[in-house]
């Protein structure tokens, strides 16, 4: 038996009653901060000012801060042109698992080509690579964790989709990659170093894509990021408002823009103060927009589309982005969500049967008996029984 | 230049029996199979497997469902779908007869053919001389299909017949071929009389 229904059903109803009771909870909150909102951003200039003023005291920040557009507005998309190239990637990974024969790593990056105004199919490239030994084990002989590989296959699919931008392409190209642009710490990194060097490269792929003019963006779907209500924290804080005790609960960019951006509209753009100990000084400026993909009026739903600070700083290429990624969302109108982007997922995505394949076929260059290759944990043999 | 390279390789195998077969191919390659043609498959020992195309089947997924219900498609995505996604046209096939050491039976073949053999639409000669061969025996496995429109599968390959025949300056291959349809259907006067419309609306062609 999969799993003991009856007691889980016992518990259903009284779960399902607190998950209402919080979003009731959220709402409430939302709602204050709505007007706190309306407040702090009516003067952005000052609430610059007070956010700059944390910048310089504070060492760990993640929030939003305006910039010349007014937060208070919802801006509607311009028209498409008629021809201008898309590039998407998605990656996927194998991750080392020291229950399985042998350990390795792979990353599985798609990349999708779409020359609007061609009427030509797109072109798809698919990269298998399988990581080195180096890659997987460090020199403590640690495994690579998720996150360490994951960390990889982001870098990858950045590297992988600039190599893809040739001056045959037509213009303009935006580039976009499913997650935040920059590439963020993960907890569980374990080699800070590699983590700050990715960080640095992922610098100096934009100052080249900004060089030639090219666009990118990175699309969070269903984000659950704070910044603003973490912006009007700072507000509070700094403001004139009497000091009172943060609220834990934190409140989604979601939640509080969710009637605020009409339909097919993106809310004013906003840079991410991201600030960390060990952050890199060469590191990539961000800036967002939120995004509402639906068309309905009741039924909102925000994507955060990340952009490079620079591209922020003209509006035209804003509306670009921002019309090129609801058009493309609209594609799979009842889940909007960018059809290039999932069709790199599509090619990307390892399934368990090719795990085992790739896992075969290595476990075959080796000399019979070899004992690197060792045995399946017991466990893990015992979990695949049928 | 012989038979083998001047027909078209329209897919390959992906399942059979020995009635039947269905071949897999892409879209791109679509534009030759059509309703009743007859192709064939080459096995590895030389023999051949003769077939008609009996249906041909465009298959769907969860993605294409999606992107049904969508207001609208640019032109690259549908064209990303039909050529780009791994979603292969099914053409099913069936079996007319074999050919072993050159001699042609319109008899069912002692096994079918294996999975990725390669199919192949036969040209107008090997139409011409396989459908003249045993007085068309080979008509009575299209009147043996069941829950198919075999009218307009007889219509369909009686008319690319013809034509090859035709061609060939042999106009008495398809008044044969009907008395051989009115001989086997003799017992069956309904389906008989559905048969005789569909020819006598080839004949108005």
């Amino acid at each position: 038996m999969p799993l003991n229904y009856a007691s889980v059903d016992k518990n259903a109803s009284q779960y399902a009653q607190q998950a209402q009771d919080w979003l009731l909870e959220c709402k409430k909150i939302a709602g204050q901060l709505n007007t706190l909102y309306d407040e702090a951003v009516s003067d952005p200039e000052r609430l610059r000012q007070m956010i700059e003023l944390v910048q310089e005291s504070k060492s760990n920040l993640y929030l939003a801060k305006p910039l010349q557009e007014d937060p208070l507005r919802s801006y509607p998309a311009p028209t498409l042109p008629d021809n201008y190239t898309l590039l998407s990637a998605d990656g996927s990974q194998i991750v080392p698992n020291r229950h399985r024969a042998l350990q390795f790593g792979l990353i599985n990056v798609g990349i999708l080509t779409v020359s609007f105004g061609s009427g030509q199919p797109p072109e798809m490239k698919l990269v298998s690579e399988l990581l080195d030994h180096k890659d997987i084990i460090d020199e403590d002989n640690n495994l690579a964790s998720e996150d360490d590989i994951a960390l990889l296959r982001d870098m990858r699919e950045r590297t992988l989709i600039r190599d893809q931008i040739t001056p045959q392409l037509t213009r303009p190209i935006l580039t976009v990659t499913d997650g935040p642009l920059d590439i963020f710490y993960r907890s569980d990194i374990q080699d800070k170093k590699r983590a700050q060097t990715a960080q640095r490269q992922v610098y100096q792929l934009d100052q080249q894509l900004q060089q030639e003019g090219i666009l990118s963006a990175g699309y969070i779907d269903k984000p659950g990021s704070s910044m603003l209500h973490s912006m009007l924290e700072i507000y509070k804080e700094v403001g004139v408002e009497p000091k009172q005790e943060a609220d834990k609960r934190r409140i989604s960019d979601r939640l509080l823009l969710g009637t605020r951006i009409k339909p097919g509209e993106r809310s004013a753009v906003f840079e991410i103060i991201s600030k960390q100990r060990n952050n890199p000084l060469n590191r990539l400026r961000v800036a967002f927009f939120y995004l509402n993909v639906s068309t309905v009026e009741d039924h909102p739903w925000l994507a955060r589309v990340e952009i490079p600070y620079w591209i922020s700083q003209q509006q035209e290429l804003v509306g670009l982005i921002h019309a090129v990624l609801f058009a493309d969302a609209q594609v799979l109108d009842s889940h909007p969500y960018p059809y290039s982007l999932h069709r790199a997922h599509e090619l990307a995505v390892v399934k368990q049967a090719e795990y085992e394949e790739i896992e075969n076929l290595l476990l075959a260059k080796f000399p019979e008996g070899s004992e690197i290759t060792g045995y399946r944990s017991n466990k893990d043999f015992l979990k695949g029984l049928k | 230049m012989n038979e083998e390279q001047t027909s078209i390789p329209i897919g390959k195998l992906m399942r059979a029996e020995n009635s039947q077969f269905v071949a897999g191919c892409r879209v791109r390659e679509l534009e030759t199979p059509a309703l009743g043609a007859l192709v064939k498959v080459t096995l590895e020992d030389q023999s051949q497997i003769y077939g008609l195309i009996t249906n041909i089947l465009i298959n769907d997924d969860s993605l294409v469902r999606q992107l049904v219900s969508g207001v609208s498609i640019p032109t690259e995505y549908t064209a990303d779908n039909r050529y780009n996604r791994n979603l292969p046209v099914e053409i099913h096939v069936l079996t007319v007869g074999y050919a072993q050491n050159g001699q042609i039976s319109h008899r069912l073949p002692p096994r079918p053919p294996l999975s990725l053999d390669v199919l192949h639409l036969c040209n107008s000669n090997e139409l011409c001389h396989f459908t003249s061969l045993n007085e068309q025996a080979y008509l009575r496995h299209i009147l043996r299909l069941l829950d198919q429109p075999v009218e307009e599968l007889l219509a369909a390959h009686l008319r690319q017949a013809k034509a090859a025949h035709e061609d060939a300056s042999d106009p008495t291959w398809y008044p044969l071929a009907c008395q051989k349809l009115i001989t086997l259907l003799r017992d069956d006067y309904q389906r008989l009389t559905t048969v005789l419309d569909v020819l006598t609306e080839l004949e108005r062609e």
